[in-house]
């Protein structure tokens, strides 16, 4: 609890609580993945987020990487909507045939 | 409950309210058990019901909060039934929260009631409709978004990007006028029993006003608020989303002459509120390059008459209608409606 201050004019002692109204996040348990040391031969994933040019973009990076890396795959999925997380059939796409996975965000 | 312990003075609280940062940037009225218990109990249900879940930020919604949120903005507890209706509303997967209270482009979250509610809580349907001036309207509306600030943490400039945003992001809440409605009204559309009360949430744009003070033929009303939906700057032009046409009781009562159904008058809408591809990419409105045959093509502003909500509302005097682009194809967001339990 925070007292605030003490007004300099009060007249004997009053004091109310007030309730604050914030939430904190849900606790969810995250781990992030162990980071790729190398991008030589690798399956990629490309996530297009449904804004205009987010498909030219993304797969623009790819291809820059894939001259260096060449990647033994590229693949793309496209969201439903751009501020949604892909849906479960999608990660589990993503999860079964890629080893790491280009996503961007912009407007 | 958190608690913070203020000494002695009310507008002591109200700034520390602002200190936090935990208003809409309006004062607001300070939380206390004593205020926040009645806001639960007139819910109906326990104070950890979940109401639902905003997962792009993590958020659980319980009644214990949206109650502490509704005594800011100012609600009664007899209001708690709506507002507890329009967070389930607002949490359905289907509403797309995240999309609607982020976006760029300063989305609103209206709240339309309708139903015995209406009356029973003294919810505005007329003059001054989405303005000032009516508790239940802004405290409903107000609460939804404070909501959205403190529980979920979707603070201005921060997680809400909204380039201009509109008024209407502080309190959205409208009442629809069944009364005077030579129509359905809308919660009976959704399937709901007309002397049940519930409500309809949209992700709107700011709503632009269509004016015709001299046609006389429904004709001339509904093409001029179809030409208002169609501007080039609107937002269904590219997204393709719902549309909202509140339409205040002059026109009302000039297209309800024609006879016509609400579907007949939103076909006529949907042909209507249109504008030729071709000057849409040349704007730059649409972002596609020019093909041969653009200049005959139309892009409607919703992709069909059943993306229109019509609804009868305002006051008795004036010839406008107000149109409310929606945000979005169906994948980003739809509307929603939900029962009001009494």
């Amino acid at each position: 609890m925070t007292v605030v201050r003490q007004s300099p004019t009060s007249v004997g002692t009053f004091s109310f609580v007030v309730l604050d109204p914030t939430q904190e996040p849900d606790e969810v348990p995250f781990e992030l993945n162990p980071r790729v040391s190398d991008l030589t031969g690798l399956r990629v994933g490309l996530v297009d987020n449904g804004k205009h040019k987010s498909k030219e973009v993304v797969q623009a990076v790819a291809d820059l990487l894939n001259e260096k890396y060449r990647f033994s795959s590229m693949r793309m999925w496209r969201k439903e909507s751009p501020a949604k997380a892909p849906s479960p059939d999608q990660i589990a796409e993503m999860k079964e045939t890629c080893d790491v996975v280009i996503a961007g965000i912009g407007d | 409950m958190k608690k913070v312990v203020v000494v002695h003075d009310p507008v002591e609280a109200i700034e520390l309210y602002y200190a936090r940062g935990w208003t809409d940037g309006l004062p607001v009225v300070p939380a206390t058990p004593d205020n926040v218990a009645p806001m639960i109990a007139a819910s109906g249900l326990p104070p950890d019901h979940v109401l639902g879940r905003y997962p792009e930020r993590q958020r659980t919604i319980t009644v214990e909060r949206v109650a502490v949120n509704a005594v800011l903005a100012g609600c009664k507890p007899e209001y708690m039934p709506v507002v507890v209706a329009a967070i389930e509303a607002l949490t359905d997967p289907l509403f797309g929260v995240h999309a609607e209270a982020c976006t760029t482009g300063g989305v609103g979250i209206l709240v339309v009631v309708n139903g015995p509610v209406v009356k029973q809580i003294g919810l505005n349907a007329e003059t001054v409709l989405f303005g000032h001036g009516n508790r239940a309207n802004l405290a409903i509306g107000r609460t939804i978004r404070m909501v959205l600030v403190n529980v979920c943490g979707v603070i201005p400039g921060l997680v809400d990007r909204a380039t201009l945003a509109h008024p209407s992001k502080i309190a959205f809440c409208i009442a629809e006028n069944e009364a005077v409605s030579p129509w359905e009204p809308l919660h009976v559309e959704r399937g709901f029993p007309r002397d049940q009360s519930a409500v309809t949430l949209f992700g709107c744009m700011g709503p632009v006003q269509a004016e015709n003070r001299f046609g006389t033929t429904h004709e001339q009303v509904l093409r001029t608020i179809a030409s208002t939906m169609s501007h080039s700057g609107s937002h269904n032009l590219n997204w393709q989303g719902e549309y909202v046409v509140v339409m205040a009781q002059e026109h009302m009562q000039t297209v309800a002459a024609s006879g016509w159904s609400k579907q007949v008058v939103k076909e006529f809408l949907w042909q209507h509120a249109r504008r030729r591809v071709g000057e849409l990419k040349e704007l730059g409105v649409l972002a596609d390059p020019y093909e041969p045959g653009d200049e005959e093509r139309w892009r409607h502003a919703v992709p069909s008459p059943d993306r229109i909500t019509l609804i009868c509302a305002g006051g008795s005097a004036g010839r406008y209608s107000t149109c409310l682009p929606g945000h979005g194809h169906p994948g980003i967001t739809q509307s929603v409606s939900r029962l009001v339990r009494s």
